[in-house]
């Protein structure tokens, strides 16, 4: 019973995804629709019946969907392991993502490729829970490759547009070189261990020498860091933006990006040997939390703005993890899935309402006329800011006090300044769409409209749970979340630091103050004074433009990259066309030639010297008269000729035996 | 001396029910066809069908009840490994009739005996997958390739297709010519002509020459080189049908007898006869697919690429691990949807266009986007590209092949693999890209569909969900697992 619910999760989406893909022409975008988000709520309900079980049970369980190949001690399983990492992570695809499914319908109401838009939105569904739920690199890896190919898709699914199929693209190429990383990751493991199982892998992780676990480390961090878009591969991420909102808040928000944390944790016992490694997560984590949150502070693209946040928050995770917090790392990972979700939906409610408009700097003053909407952005905007008592404060403050424990006071400090931004951000982003004037298009001011249903009864649940969530996790260290990943997720022979409750409330109220400071500065200087942002970028404008062009790291990579990378392949064009082609056509002419001298030689030279030793002379006169072509004779020569040297083989094989010790006569 | 007493109980006839159900068929199917006047040969073919069909369940049901047994004198054997050859050609004959529905219609005369010369072959390489003695080996191969001599020539207006008949025909008479020497020559050293009485034998002289005569027999019905020069010429000039069916039947109940003599008469001669494979194995792979490269006809084109199967299959003979066992008997299966589909194929495409040339693939997509889907399939599943059938069988022996540390052998079989890509990926890319000259649509008729659809079926199923079929080889080779034991293979090298 529990292994046919484990594979039913991922099979639901998959029938959802063969059905649409091959019959959704036949049929109307409603019933498409149905099979789409319905199929995503059967593989939920499932993932609450497995949840249960391993609520009851949390020992590790391996369900074997079938063996693909085994042989000699190859053994390639489609498998699943189901312990509390894989439920909550298959608890927060499934659930946020059926949520967005839903959302979806309305979203997406009225468009061309509606079909189309489900059937990848559910092959990404089975891609992402394949990653989480595989018990062996090759499924994860069969994942990891899944998710980015429907990310691809579904960032260039309004492909007449020239931005996203170049975004996509773009987001292709990044995450390739990341899988490269991750791709050689896994080599060195089955090098290594003989064996990609995690089980067994993990149980041999302390046999490695500390330089082989950096390096296999190091490898998957490549991976994670192009998944995940952390520095330098993050630049793909805000591109990705090109994409329709569900898929931002689905793939680039919720799950697909969380996947290099998820990656990260599952192989802490492989990264617990490798401090360097450990180190290089932290302060990778750290400098983009901070980095990416600077960038934030300018943009002026609502969803751009959201996926800096997001950018940033991942930075957050990597963060925790650096400092041995794995627990802290999922738990984070869970409410930004919350509230992230939540804040790109709500922004694509208002996109919706304002037909399209991203621009910030076109918004204003729409909390009255969208009430629905704006309280749950403002939701949103709170938990991520990190006010008590929403989901991100808890685990955001979580993240920082296990920096500040271990003594890592550098990555405290970063993250510290990067929550002060991101609160100043967040609130900026809700003054603008929702204070003060309207600077709304006249034309489509008459048209504001609050969105269906379909789509705010989604919102409303997800705000509930970026209210709540965090309380899983309540009281810090010790809550439900901690003992339930408890066995999956502490970090091998780290000392445990006790933490005093003053120290834990001095850094809460520390916290909660960086939380407030921010919201008061974006009040001050989006309410208050209005004037002060303007004042500001002009008074210090290399600033201001360094921040607005992203510190001109897409110009810098186009510089160092991409335009030698199209040199070199206009060179590589020049010299397949003139010296390689050539090359390939000398082969091709030297193999016709050589075949011809074979067939010649066969003819006139093999088979005229048969001819003259007159082997058969009546059967080719005979046949050539009948037929006009008969070289039987010539057939059965070369069967003698052949079986001649198999017999010599053997001959002298008898007359070698003795000495090889093989019996003879 | 040989003496025979026969005494057969019912139960004994038993294990001879499907042979024997399947004549009477034959012969019921033979007398329709001359006493009912207005019975159509499309008729005769579905019954024909249904006989094999009701073999092939007799033969899974004793497969699944594990009904063994030997009889006469051991001459015939049943047990798993014969059962997985019969049920492989029962299945491969019952697609070979199916495609031939099409091609019959527009025989001039002997439409109704055709099929009943398909079947009676049939019948023959299941004797073959049952033979257990050099004297049923010569009986039931005479008995299967009868039919054939007579199926290769059925044009009789074609003289190409005479052309072939007679080539066959006559390389057919000289390899067995071959068996008949091997076979007195074996019977003179060891005294016994049953497979198991030979096991232990001391070598001589003799026997070597002896067992590699009846290798070369064998190899001239799997087309090993070089015992291949038949193939080219006959897999052209006879009708494509039954071009099909020689493509794969006989190659399996052949298969079936090498196993069972190498395995079990020839166990304690494994050194010497791993490096004949060896050698058959690397020059039938380069051959095939080397000169493969330069055909311009498609029936050509496959009869080398199966040359080249063949040095793949020979990688497990070579191993001579019950792996190896395992490992042929799967990729025969794979071999079966691949190729009798992509024939399939090429039937639907020649009642049409009347060509066999490659040429006249240009722009198949255009003209049948199913057809041409289906050829793509089938040849990505001959050249091994995962996740096709072709891909798991290919890497079943190479990982028998490797488990023996064969390693010349793997590098060659990998290098092949390459150059077998190039002229699959010709046929390939005259289809998907090059311009059709005439743009009229390729329609195929159903039973050509179904043929098509079982061969893109057992090549999508086989590859992505092996682990049944891949266990049913297992299991029809247990009685390997105590007597082949694995011995390092190439350190016997002749004077080494």
């Amino acid at each position: 019973m529990f292994d046919l619910l484990v594979i039913l999760i991922p099979l639901f989406p998959l029938l959802a995804v063969l059905v649409n893909g091959l019959a959704g022409h036949r049929y109307s975008h409603e019933l498409a629709g149905r099979i789409a988000f319905g199929s995503v709520g059967l593989s939920f309900l499932c993932t609450l019946g497995v949840f249960g079980s391993v609520l009851g049970n949390p020992e590790p369980r391996e369900v074997v969907a079938y063996s693909w190949i085994f042989g000699g001690n190859l053994s390639i399983d489609l498998a699943f392991l189901i312990d509390p990492l894989t439920t909550i992570m298959l608890l927060v695809v499934t659930g946020v993502g059926f949520l967005i499914h839903v959302y979806s319908i309305g979203y997406m109401h009225g468009e061309e490729g509606f079909t189309r838009f489900f059937t990848y939105m559910n092959l990404f569904m089975v891609s992402m829970l394949l990653l989480v739920m595989g018990n062996n690199y090759v499924v994860l890896f069969i994942g990891w490759e899944g998710v980015g190919l429907c990310s691809y898709l579904l960032i260039g699914y309004y492909y007449d547009k020239i931005s996203a199929g170049k975004a996509a693209t773009k987001a292709f190429v990044v995450n390739r070189i990341g899988d490269a990383g991750f791709l050689v990751a896994i080599f060195l493991i089955f090098s290594h261990f003989g064996t990609l199982d995690y089980t067994s892998v993990m149980a041999k992780a302390s046999t490695l020498s500390t330089g082989m676990a950096t390096a296999i480390t190091l490898c998957l961090l490549v991976g994670a860091f192009g998944k995940s878009a952390q520095l330098p591969l993050y630049t793909w991420l805000p591109d990705a933006m090109e994409g329709p909102t569900p898929v931002s808040a689905l793939i680039h928000a919720a799950t697909m990006v969380t996947a290099g944390v998820y990656m990260v944790v599952r192989n802490h016992a492989l990264f617990d040997m490798a401090p360097v490694s450990l180190a290089t997560v932290g302060i990778i984590g750290g400098v983009t939390a901070l980095f990416a949150a600077t960038i934030g502070l300018v943009q002026n693209d609502i969803k751009r703005v959201l996926a800096y946040s997001t950018v940033s928050q991942l930075g957050y995770m990597f963060l925790a993890c650096g400092v041995g917090g794995y627990i802290a790392a999922i738990f984070h990972l869970v409410t930004h899935a919350f509230f992230k979700a939540l804040l790109f939906l709500s922004a694509g409610s208002v996109i919706h309402a304002l037909g399209g408009e991203q621009d910030i700097r076109k918004m204003g003053g729409l909390h009255d006329k969208i009430p629905t909407t704006y309280w749950v952005f403002l939701i949103g905007t709170l938990a991520i800011a990190g006010i008590p008592p929403l989901a991100g404060f808890w685990s955001k403050d979580e993240i920082l006090a296990h920096a500040f424990v271990n003594g890592q006071y550098h990555l405290y400090l970063f993250a510290a300044v990067g929550a002060f931004l991101t609160s100043f951000y967040m609130f900026r982003l809700t003054y603008l769409t929702f204070y003060g004037s309207s600077r709304v298009d006249p034309h489509v001011a008459h048209h504001i409209h609050e969105s269906p249903p379909v789509m705010t009864v989604p919102l409303m649940i997800l705000a509930g749970l970026a209210v709540l969530g965090g309380f899983l996790g309540v009281p810090p260290e010790h809550g439900w979340f901690h003992g339930f990943l408890h066995d999956v997720a502490t970090p091998v022979g780290a000392e445990h630091h006790e933490v005093s409750v003053g120290l834990t409330l001095g850094l809460m109220t520390v916290a909660i103050g960086i939380a407030l400071g921010g919201w008061y500065l974006a009040h001050y200087m989006y309410s208050i004074r209005p004037a002060t942002a303007n004042e500001m970028a002009e008074k210090s404008p290399q600033v201001y433009t360094t921040l607005l062009n992203k510190y001109y790291v897409d110009e810098a990579y186009d510089k160092l990259f991409v335009e030698p990378c199209k040199k070199l392949g206009l060179l590589w064009d020049w010299f397949d066309r003139h010296i390689l082609d050539r090359f390939v056509v000398g082969v091709g002419h030297g193999t016709d030639i050589s075949a011809a001298a074979i067939t010649w030689t066969e003819k006139h030279v093999l088979y005229a010297g048969l001819n003259v030793i007159g082997y058969g002379h009546h059967l080719a006169a005979w046949a050539w008269r009948k037929l006009q072509s008969g070289q039987v004779h010539h057939y059965a020569a070369v069967i003698i000729i052949g079986l001649a040297i198999l017999i010599h083989l053997a001959v002298v094989w008898y007359a070698g035996g003795s000495s090889t010790g093989l019996p003879t006569r | 001396m040989l003496t025979f007493n026969l005494t057969l109980s019912g139960s004994d006839l038993l294990l001879l029910l499907p042979e024997i159900f399947l004549t009477l068929w034959l012969c019921v199917v033979l007398c329709l066809d001359f006493s009912l006047k207005r019975i159509t040969h499309q008729q005769l073919a579905y019954l024909s069908i249904g006989g094999l069909g009701i073999t092939g369940l007799m033969l899974i049901g004793m497969d699944v009840t594990g009904i063994t047994g030997a009889l006469f004198k051991n001459m015939f054997v049943l047990d798993h490994l014969a059962l997985f050859f019969k049920i492989l050609v029962v299945l491969a004959t019952a697609l070979v009739v199916f495609m031939s529905i099409d091609y019959v219609r527009d025989f001039r005369f002997f439409k109704g005996e055709y099929y009943c010369m398909v079947v009676m072959s049939a019948i023959g390489m299941m004797f073959m997958a049952s033979s257990n003695d050099l004297l049923s080996v010569f009986v039931t191969l005479e008995f299967s390739t009868f039919g054939f001599y007579v199926l290769v020539a059925y044009l009789r207006d074609d003289i190409r297709s005479s052309e072939a008949g007679l080539k066959f025909f006559i390389l057919g008479v000289f390899a067995a010519g071959l068996l008949a020497y091997g076979i007195s020559l074996v019977y003179g050293e060891t005294g016994t002509m049953v497979f198991s009485e030979m096991a232990g034998n001391q070598g001589s002289y003799g026997l070597a020459i002896g067992f590699i005569l009846i290798f070369a027999a064998l190899g001239f019905k799997i087309g090993a080189v070089p015992f291949h020069s038949w193939i080219p010429d006959t897999y052209q000039g006879a009708p494509t049908p039954v071009t099909a069916f020689l493509s794969i039947a006989p190659k399996g109940a052949a298969l079936a007898i090498l196993i069972r003599m190498f395995y079990v008469a020839l166990a304690s001669f494994k050194p010497m006869w791993v490096v004949v494979f060896v050698l058959a194995s690397i020059v039938s792979m380069t051959y095939g697919n080397v000169v493969a490269i330069a055909q311009k006809n498609i029936k050509r084109l496959l009869a080398y690429s199966g040359i080249a199967q063949i040095g793949n299959i020979m990688i497990g003979l070579a191993a001579g691990t019950k792996q190896g066992s395992d490992a042929i008997m799967f990729f025969l299966l794979t071999y079966l949807f691949a190729n009798l589909g992509a024939f399939a194929v090429i039937i639907a495409v020649s009642q049409v266009i009347r060509s066999d040339e490659i040429e006249d693939y240009n722009g198949l997509n255009r003209r049948s986007p199913f057809l041409a889907a289906a050829m793509l399939l089938f040849l990505l599943s001959l050249a091994g590209v995962p996740p096709l059938a072709g891909f798991i069988g290919k890497l079943y022996l190479f990982v028998a092949a490797m488990e023996q540390e064969l390693y010349t052998l793997l590098v060659v079989g990998l290098v092949n693999i390459v150059i077998s890509m190039y002229y699959y990926l010709i046929v390939v890319k005259k289809m998907y890209i090059n311009e059709p000259t005439d743009p009229s649509p390729i329609a195929a008729s159903m039973p050509i569909k179904v043929a098509v659809y079982v061969g893109i079926a057992g090549t999508l199923v086989l590859g992505i969900y092996p682990g049944p079929f891949i266990d049913w080889a297992v299991d029809a080779t247990l009685m390997f697992s105590n007597i082949v034991a694995p011995v390092a293979a190439l350190s016997v090298l002749p004077g080494s």
